[in-house]
């Protein structure tokens, strides 16, 4: 058991990672779809995956300067409070045996992940800096390798952008993931930062969103030490061989067809909460 | 104090440390299958379980560590007196500390 926990681990700690979705976001599929675990065990080990995920990709970006730490603190306030209203939201659903519906919406986000495109930095303009770039001084300057220059951004709309982060943090403490996917979105979309900036600041943020989460699942007893360590083991291994990919495949077909997979775990997810209904 | 190197090596340290524990803690339970009934809240972190007690403090480092890097951040901030980003982190840390203690009694 715990060797096959190990290998789904690295398993889907590899397919995330690759396919640019986050290490962690496939725990949870796995674990409740091919090892029956229940929903708060398994999204417990989510978080924690989530945590040791994005702390290690952050330990580079925030080295590199590309994470923005200024603008992920202003943000967290927002996270960190939607996560709590989500673990609490997580608590009662699994007091009223209401899980198939949080297979639902797991799916649903699962599918709307895979369907988000990258934006690429040619594509991206900084935006004319508004009354929240001032107060909360939301500058910025990074070196771009790829384009061998430095780049000058600044954040806008921070009060949309927080409020876009409440709910990706209640979507972290209710579906015990990460939420990076509509974390960048709120970067990268809403405040307009340069997508590596966005991407290496949402992995910073993470790490803080999974951890009240979790902090909640700690304390009602959805953390199973075992499940979750051998877990989080095997996804911190398979995300660092996914990365390391990720950089050499480019847009291969390959990850195309690992794409295309994910999108079948988001489909059976939803299959198996309109069977639980 | 160079913040970015700080929160890098606490983030990088943390990782470390957890992977380290749970590892060891995994051959010292030797891979004996979980147990459904044990959970975070079932065990006492103050009584010695082998291999299960190492786990549970690896998962524990690892919830802490991003939690060492707010409060860098927020000593960072103090230093510079910039009074409204030190409340912005001290609201993330009192949103933890709800989540500890708060919240989880308040259902039930």
């Amino acid at each position: 058991m715990t060797w096959l926990l190990l290998i789904t681990g690295i398993a889907a700690g590899f397919l995330g990672s690759l396919t640019g979705l986050g290490g962690a976001i496939l725990v949870l599929p796995a674990l409740t779809l091919l090892f029956k675990i229940p929903f708060s065990y398994a999204a417990g080990a989510g978080l924690l995956a989530a945590i040791a995920t994005s702390s290690s990709a952050a330990a580079i970006y925030v080295r590199e300067r590309l994470s923005n730490i200024r603008i992920g603190m202003s943000l967290e306030a927002g996270t960190t409070l939607g996560a709590l209203v989500g673990a609490l939201l997580a608590a009662l659903v699994y007091r009223s045996h209401l899980e198939s519906w949080l297979f639902i919406l797991f799916g649903l986000v699962l599918l709307t992940s895979v369907t988000q495109r990258t934006r690429h930095l040619a594509h991206w303009h900084s935006p004319q800096p508004d009354g929240s770039t001032e107060l909360l001084q939301l500058r910025g300057t990074y070196y771009d390798a790829p384009e061998r220059m430095h780049i000058t951004y600044c954040g806008v709309r921070w009060g949309w952008g927080e409020l876009v982060m409440c709910v990706a943090g209640m979507l972290s403490g209710l579906l015990g993931v990460g939420s990076g996917a509509l974390q960048v979105v709120a970067l990268d979309n809403v405040m307009g930062l340069p997508p590596k900036v966005s991407t290496a600041t949402s992995n910073f943020m993470v790490g803080v969103t999974a951890a009240v989460s979790a902090a909640v699942y700690w304390q009602l007893g959805y953390i199973q030490p075992h499940i979750a360590g051998t877990v989080t083991l095997g996804v911190v291994i398979g995300a660092l061989i996914g990365a390391y990919l990720f950089k050499r495949l480019g847009g291969n077909p390959l990850r195309v067809l690992f794409t295309v997979v994910i999108a079948i775990l988001g489909i059976q997810m939803i299959v198996r909460g309109v069977h639980l209904l | 104090m160079n913040l970015e190197r700080t929160i890098g090596w606490t983030l990088r340290l943390g990782v470390a440390i957890a992977s380290v524990l749970i590892v060891v803690g995994l051959f010292a339970s030797l891979f004996a299958a979980p147990v459904p009934s044990q959970n975070s809240a079932s065990l006492s972190l103050l009584t010695w379980n082998g291999g299960v007690s190492l786990i549970l403090y690896g998962l524990i480092a690892l919830i802490a560590t991003p939690f060492l890097s707010v409060t860098f951040c927020c000593i960072d901030f103090l230093i510079e007196r910039n009074w409204l980003y030190v409340a912005l982190t001290l609201a993330v840390l009192i949103n933890l500390l709800l989540g500890l203690f708060v919240l989880p009694r308040l259902i039930s």
